[in-house]
């Protein structure tokens, strides 16, 4: 006791995992860095209770096995919760780890619907596909324009872009919608996008929708707008990060997808949080980005109740509701989130929302 | 204390010395190696530096040789115009064969869609990469731009992006960042120094930990590296993972990226290091030397402070001999007369110690003398110190039992003490205060007070003046007994000359009367005159009552017999003792033989007598009584007499208060007396035990409270019988003659009586009226006259002047001296010395012819 006001608290450890190299680098790259700034925030305002902040950061590849192995070394390095992953397959692969172990994994980006009911030690900052493609098929509905849709979904991620998929399409048929073709594939072995779009417009349809990262995202929209130049598409929040205009460039202008954030918001909080991560990272913020950073205000304020594994899940539960930069975010008891969703629409090479 | 104080001076000299014998080395230590280290490590500052410049030359020359093989590529597109497909395709695969670093080359047409591809890929001819920011940047500039780090499309690496925009076509080449991670690799900073490559975002492209690569770790929070983005090249100490480097930045002109050179603190200041332990070194030598040096020179100059230290404490345990002389190297001169002073000192001390000393003794014998109290108070009276002499005073235990109590307590009236303390304000003190006090036995005591105020304590000597008072009460006692004793004198005087003249009438009243007496026939005439005789006689008495009175009596001892003496002065005693008084008197049968002068008994009874009237001042009785006596051993013992003897005792018992026991030794003191002014001398008593015991004799007294006194007076019995002449009233036969008798005397009466007594019996006088007449008759019939019969106090000449006078004449003359005053009158009338014979007036005709008769013959 009298020793512990000599020589610094010991840190909290907090464990990040997500993919941070491959094709699916984007998300977790963003939501590392936001997780970081986060981090660096709240150390220096005093940490918990005094105590620092220690990150821990993992990469899962995008490959099951490693990300067993990485949130194994998480665990064994003694975090207390571990933010992560930012995919759903990995999230799937490494939940019965979290189970085992008893530590929270708080997922600012994983939405797949087939974690509904069912997920202990995870706890989502992301509503579940069903309600993201919900706001799409309503939109098309009132819309009433589309009523053929084919769909790219990239299986390297099935826990979630088939979620969506199944999601989606239960949605739209039920408003009268039709999937007309459902493209499944998975990235990094596909041998030609080109030829995979070919085939696949070949069906005649209304719009294309792409499931699927960032690159391949803009690979295949480059590849629809060579063969139909005024194809709608519409696309997931999964690949529509700022890498994707970046990359596909006007091949994705027009496109629709929904998001959890609105990365134009002008309003004060958002824009200080904008500037903080330009200083410290001299580049824009996405949607990975920012619900990573709002991770770390959460677990932060958990952590300040009851900073043991055992006890930080629960005190996140407790607490319920967490004022986030674009409206208040509300964790039921189940770790089940709802919060605003907005649709947006590519405009002159950058996202900007449609309602 | 005392050895922690000299350990101090040791430590204080030592840490003296030993600072200034390393203050030099120090600072030039201190300043040599700061100059020393600054070079050290300014030297390790430009060597990172050169380094940083070093790799920012070589990455530099990376990149323009990519971007001059580009260059070409694009020149030549933009020569040849559409050239052969095939020809182009031929130079694009041409130019990834020569430069392997180039993973893949786009040609874009002027709406940035890839028109060619290398290696082929078909997915991609027709894509519009006008997304992108840094194709974007590089048409805008309008010249060669280097993207940050950025995606592979194709292989999902990370890589970056060299554009070369021209006005048709535009070239872009993506690079891998193997070959900047090779040139770091290459490079070593230093011993274990490395290098790092930035994007203009701070993004990692080339570091020995290729998974910051991978992982894109942006490291623009470092200040050095946030410096260099901003264009400010730096060399400065950064902290990462824990450890301390000394970095460098340089810029990579071509693309803005940011070389940085780093190598861990301590191997880059390894010779400063050195140098410092070297230093460390040499100065913890220097300081063991200075310490040692230190420690030797405290130590020459403190053994003599202690030896003088051990001196002061001798002389604070009382040792004041002078010290042993010090040894002669380990002391200074300086100490020496230190020591000297000490020695001067301790010879002070000791002299002043000892005059304290007496001082203290005499302040304290003068403070616990039992002579004077000494109190110390608070005004309020609670006493603060008290000497034991005024806790004898008030009857106190101890001292220390007063402590605490109040003073006022001892004032029998505390009015007093207000005086007193008002009288301590008015002036500051109080002298010869007399104040009543009690003490804590309820005595009564008459205290003087001497008292002076201080603050709010006061300080009172106190000094018992009881007795004093007592005595002045019996001086002034005294001086009146004086008076008294002086009037008495003065009463006796008067009344020894009135006796005296008393004695001349009763002679000549007797002598007449006497002569008369034979002239007349019995019967009638003659009994009336017997009357006068025997008046005459009691007369004579009452004188000689007077004389004893007056005391003027002159000593005659000779045998007597009590009973008469008693019985002669009955009848004074009885008018002594007065009516309310009655006096018995009991006598033996038998006679009551004691030597002593008859007055002088009488006045022991008279005296007796008187007290035992004044006894009983309401009235009683006096029993007067004479016995032989032969006293039991404890009356012996009790009366002081020698046991065994034969006393005649005489008893004067009264039936008054008593003597009280107190005072029983007292009453035979002179002067002590229980009666008013007046009514005695107090000397009574003690006149008694001075004639009894000037008899050999003893008094003694008896007496218990209400039951009366009785005085008892021994006097060593005597056989024998009394002097034949003593007061023959009745006439005798008496013997005259025919010589002839010179009679001088100044009174007429008497010598015309003496004169017919002395005709009648036959003899023929010659009559002198005072001495010088006697004288002259003496001449004229000198051979006729055979007696002298002279008065002893005459006019002109007194008896024994004109005896003196006749004797020259004609020795052996005889004479006859007559006189009515006692010996000390006689005295003082000048007729010094024993006469030869005296006859006592006043004389009766017998005892006056027997006398002539007496003195005619024994010259016979």
């Amino acid at each position: 006791m009298l020793a512990a006001g000599c020589r610094p608290r010991e840190p909290i450890k907090v464990g990040f995992v997500a993919s941070l190299t491959g094709r699916h680098y984007d998300l977790g790259i963003s939501a590392r860095n936001g997780l970081a700034l986060a981090i660096a925030q709240i150390n220096a305002a005093g940490g918990i209770d005094g105590r620092p902040i220690e990150l821990l950061v993992r990469d899962d590849q995008q490959n099951a096995d490693a990300a067993r192995r990485a949130v194994a070394d998480l665990i064994g390095d003694g975090v207390v919760a571990i933010v992560g992953h930012a995919t759903s397959a990995m999230a799937e692969a490494t939940r019965s780890l979290a189970d085992g172990a008893g530590v929270l994994m708080l997922s600012p980006t994983v939405t797949s619907s087939a974690f509904r009911g069912s997920h202990p030690h995870l706890v989502f900052l992301s509503p579940f596909t069903t309600a993201t493609t919900k706001v799409l098929s309503d939109y098309l509905a009132r819309q009433n324009r589309i009523r053929r849709v084919t769909v790219f979904y990239d299986l390297s991620n099935r826990a979630y872009s088939q979620a969506w998929h199944d999601d989606f399409r239960q949605q739209f048929e039920e408003q009268g919608g039709r999937i007309t073709m459902s493209v499944p594939f998975t990235s990094g072995t596909v041998a030609s996008y080109a030829a995979l779009v070919a085939e696949a417009l070949k069906t005649p349809t209304d719009a294309v929708m792409v499931v699927a990262n960032s690159l391949d995202s803009a690979t295949i929209c480059q590849q629809v707008r060579k063969i139909a130049p005024q194809m709608p598409i519409l696309g997931a929040e999964w690949g529509f990060t700022h890498d994707l205009v970046a990359h596909a460039g006007p091949a994705v202008e027009g496109a629709l997808f929904v998001q959890k954030v609105n990365v134009d918001d002008t309003s004060p909080a958002f824009q200080a949080f904008v500037r903080a991560y330009r200083d410290r990272y001299n580049q824009p913020v996405d949607f990975a980005a920012a619900l990573s950073y709002e991770a770390g205000f959460i677990l932060a304020e958990a952590l300040r109740r009851d900073p043991r594994r055992s006890g930080v899940q629960q005190a996140l539960l407790d607490i319920g509701t967490f004022h986030g930069l674009q409206g208040d975010i509300h964790i039921d008891r189940n770790g089940d989130v709802a919060r605003r969703q907005f649709l947006m629409a590519v405009r002159g090479g950058r996202a900007s929302v449609v309602e | 204390m005392r050895t922690g104080a000299l350990r101090s001076l040791r430590v204080e000299l030592t840490a003296t010395f030993v600072a200034v014998a390393l203050l030099p080395p120090v600072l030039l230590g201190t300043f040599g190696l700061h100059v020393t280290l600054a070079q050290l490590r300014s030297d390790a500052e430009a060597r990172s530096q050169r380094m940083a410049l070093a790799i920012s030359g070589e990455v530099s020359r990376y990149l323009e040789s990519h971007l001059l093989a580009l260059r070409i590529v694009e020149l030549g597109i933009e020569n040849r115009g559409r050239a052969l497909p095939g020809e182009l395709e031929h130079q694009v695969e041409t130019l990834l064969k020569a430069d392997p670093a180039i993973k893949t080359l786009l040609v874009l047409d002027a709406s940035s869609r890839v028109t060619h591809i290398a290696p082929f890929d078909g997915d991609v001819i027709g894509v519009d990469l006008s997304g992108q920011p840094f194709i974007r940047d590089a048409r805008a500039r309008g010249e060669p731009t280097w993207s940050s780090v950025t995606m592979s499309m194709q292989t999902g690496q990370p890589v970056v992006a060299l554009t070369i925009p021209g006005p048709r076509y535009s070239v872009v080449g993506y690079l891998d960042l193997e070959a900047l991670e090779r040139i770091v690799e290459r490079t070593r900073v230093g011993e274990v120094g490395e290098a790092a490559v930035f994007d203009r975002t701070g993004t990692v492209l080339a570091h020995r930990d290729r998974r910051m690569v991978r992982e894109q770790a942006n490291m623009s929070d470092l200040p050095l590296v946030h410096a260099a983005l901003q264009g400010r090249e730096d060399t400065s100490d950064y902290v990462a993972d824990g450890r301390a480097f000394l970095g460098s930045t340089a810029s990579v002109r071509p693309s803005n990226w940011v070389v940085l050179a780093s190598e861990p603190l301590d191997t880059a200041l390894a010779q400063a290091e050195h140098l410092k332990l070297l230093l460390m070194a040499a100065f913890g030598a220097a300081v063991l030397a200075a310490i040692a040096s230190g420690l030797l020179s405290a130590r020459r100059i403190v053994l003599p402070i202690e030896s003088l230290a051990a001196r002061a404490r001798r002389i604070e345990e009382g040792d004041y001999s002078p010290a042993p002389p010090a040894p002669r190297r380990a002391s200074f001169p300086e100490l020496d007369a230190l020591g000297r002073g000490i020695d001067t000192m301790a010879v002070a001390v000791a002299e002043r110690e000892e005059a304290l000393g007496r001082s203290e003794r005499n302040y304290r014998s003068l403070v616990s003398a039992p002579v004077v109290g000494i109190v110390r108070s608070q005004l309020d009276g609670t006493i603060l110190f008290a000497n034991p002499a005024f806790a004898r005073l008030v009857g106190a235990p101890t001292a220390e039992s007063l402590l605490g109590s109040n003073a006022g307590r001892f004032y029998r009236d505390l009015a007093d003490r207000e005086r007193l303390v008002a009288q301590l304000h008015r002036s500051g003190q109080a002298a010869n205060f007399e104040v009543d006090f009690v003490t804590l036995r309820n005595e009564p005591l008459v205290v003087l007070l001497n008292s002076a105020l201080e603050g709010s304590t006061l300080t009172t000597v106190s000094v018992d003046i009881t007795d004093l008072k007592k005595a002045a009460r019996d001086r002034e006692r005294l001086e009146q007994q004086l008076f008294h004793a002086q009037k008495l004198e003065a009463v006796g005087r008067l009344a020894g000359t009135v006796a005296h003249d008393f004695n001349n009438l009763l002679t000549a009243i007797l002598s007449h009367a006497s002569l008369l007496g034979s002239a007349l026939p019995p019967g009638e005439a003659r009994e009336d005159l017997a009357g006068i005789v025997d008046s005459a006689e009691r007369a004579a008495q009452l004188a000689r009552s007077l004389l004893a009175y007056g005391r003027k009596q002159p000593l005659q001892k000779r045998w007597l017999d009590v009973r008469e003496v008693v019985g002669s002065v009955e009848p004074l005693l009885r008018r002594l003792t007065g009516e309310t008084v009655e006096l018995t008197v009991a006598l033996p049968e038998t006679s009551l033989g004691v030597v002593a002068d008859a007055a002088q008994i009488e006045q022991v009874l008279f005296n007796l007598c008187t007290n035992a009237r004044d006894a009983m001042p309401g009235g009683g009785r006096v029993e007067l009584a004479a016995c032989a006596a032969e006293p039991t051993e404890q009356q012996a013992q009790e009366a002081g007499l020698p046991p065994g003897g034969r006393f005649v005792r005489i008893d004067v018992r009264d039936n008054g208060e008593g003597i009280p026991d107190e005072v029983r030794e007292l009453i035979f003191e002179p002067f002590f007396t229980t009666k008013g002014p007046g009514k005695g001398t107090g000397l009574g008593l003690s006149i008694v035990r001075e004639i009894v015991e000037q008899h050999g004799g003893r008094v003694a007294v008896r007496s218990r409270r209400g039951g009366g006194s009785t005085f008892s007076v021994y006097l060593p019995a005597v056989e024998g019988s009394p002097a034949p002449a003593l007061a023959q009233v009745a006439p005798l036969p008496l013997r005259g003659g025919r010589e002839t008798v010179l009679l001088a005397d100044d009174e007429p009466n008497v010598r015309r009586a003496l004169r017919a007594t002395l005709q009648r019996a036959g003899y023929s006088v010659v009559e002198a009226v005072d001495g010088e007449d006697a004288l002259r008759k003496f001449e004229a019939h000198r051979d006729e006259v055979a007696l002298c019969l002279l008065d002893v106090i005459m006019p002109k000449m007194n008896g024994r002047q004109v005896w003196e006078a006749i004797v020259s004449m004609k020795p052996g003359t005889r004479v006859l001296f007559a006189s009515g005053y006692t010996a000390d009158i006689l005295d003082s009338h000048g007729v010094a010395g024993p006469l030869p014979a005296v006859i006592l007036k006043p004389v009766a005709p017998p005892e006056l012819l027997r006398r002539v008769r007496e003195t005619l013959d024994a010259g016979a």
